[in-house]
């Protein structure tokens, strides 16, 4: 089962904070490389840089891309019908859960690649996906 | 890095710019002079990548010997300065492609964590707030 990561589940995992012990149990559990892209690159590195203390800031971006680097996640590129799909979700789910763009381009990333799962700790975007029939994993919250 | 789509993966190699860039575009800058010490770090003088020192993170320091080139190209492109004018962009190659069925070790994320963060932790939701106030605008 592949699973799509979003950015507020991977900041968990570089970021020491009350839900990282969860993040890094669920993905000992997946048996196949947990999906990314580029935009969680973007998200990281904005939310580390910009909320974090700056050494520790820079110590977790650098270990998250070491982890990028050495293939700890597959990613899923940008293709062109994945902005079409996220221009449609914006007239449907996005009203209803409050989405941003940035939250309808993930969810056009996991439907277009067809994962099995979403893991995200973010409300909104959990519950848009599970609207949409994705599973989410640590929707517990 | 296994990446899932049509597009080639092309950002591997030398790539000499025309255009000098800014000095605020994001992307850390190494002198000509100073690229010997990134290549002559020896395996043991190799940090773990965890443990930098404020001090010992500063962008494009003159002395980095504790790091190693990889280590630096892991963060994103360098630009080589010659002159105080950039003339030419590295990128790390992509990883070979992990064979089929190969596991891929997942990392201590929590023991790494510990050696950055030590025993403090950040309240729980707190990094998922840092993407949601992105996502928003705050």
């Amino acid at each position: 089962m592949i699973a799509y990561l979003d950015s507020s589940f991977v900041v968990a995992l570089y970021v020491a904070e009350g839900r990282s012990a969860a993040a890094a149990q669920v993905l000992r559990t997946m048996d196949q490389r947990p999906a990314i892209s580029v935009l969680t690159d973007i998200e990281v590195a904005s939310a580390v840089y910009r909320k974090g203390d700056p050494s520790r800031a820079q110590a977790a971006q650098r270990l998250y891309r070491q982890d990028r680097a050495a293939g700890v996640y597959q990613e899923l590129e940008l293709e062109p019908a994945i902005y079409e799909r996220a221009r449609l979700l914006a007239g449907g789910v996005a009203g209803r859960h409050l989405l941003r763009s940035m939250d309808l381009l993930h969810l056009a990333i996991a439907q277009h690649y067809r994962v099995a799962a979403l893991a995200t700790f973010d409300k909104r975007l959990a519950k848009a996906a599970e609207s949409l029939g994705l599973e989410v994993l640590s929707a517990q919250f | 890095m296994e990446k899932t789509g049509a597009t080639p993966a092309a950002n591997a190699g030398l790539t000499a710019t025309k255009e000098p860039t800014g000095p605020m575009n994001g992307i850390r800058r190494i002198a000509v002079e100073e690229l010997a010490a990134y290549l002559q770090v020896s395996e043991g003088e190799e940090s773990d990548g965890v443990a930098a020192s404020p001090a010992e993170a500063k962008p494009a320091a003159p002395h980095a010997a504790h790091e190693t080139l990889e280590q630096v190209l892991a963060e994103g492109p360098v630009e080589l300065l010659r002159g105080g004018v950039a003339i030419a962009e590295v990128r790390a190659v992509r990883p070979a492609e992990p064979e089929e069925g190969e596991p891929v070790p997942v990392p201590d994320f929590l023991a790494r964590m510990r050696a950055v963060w030590g025993d403090s932790a950040l309240p729980q939701g707190t990094t998922a707030q840092w993407i949601r106030e992105d996502r928003d605008g705050f």
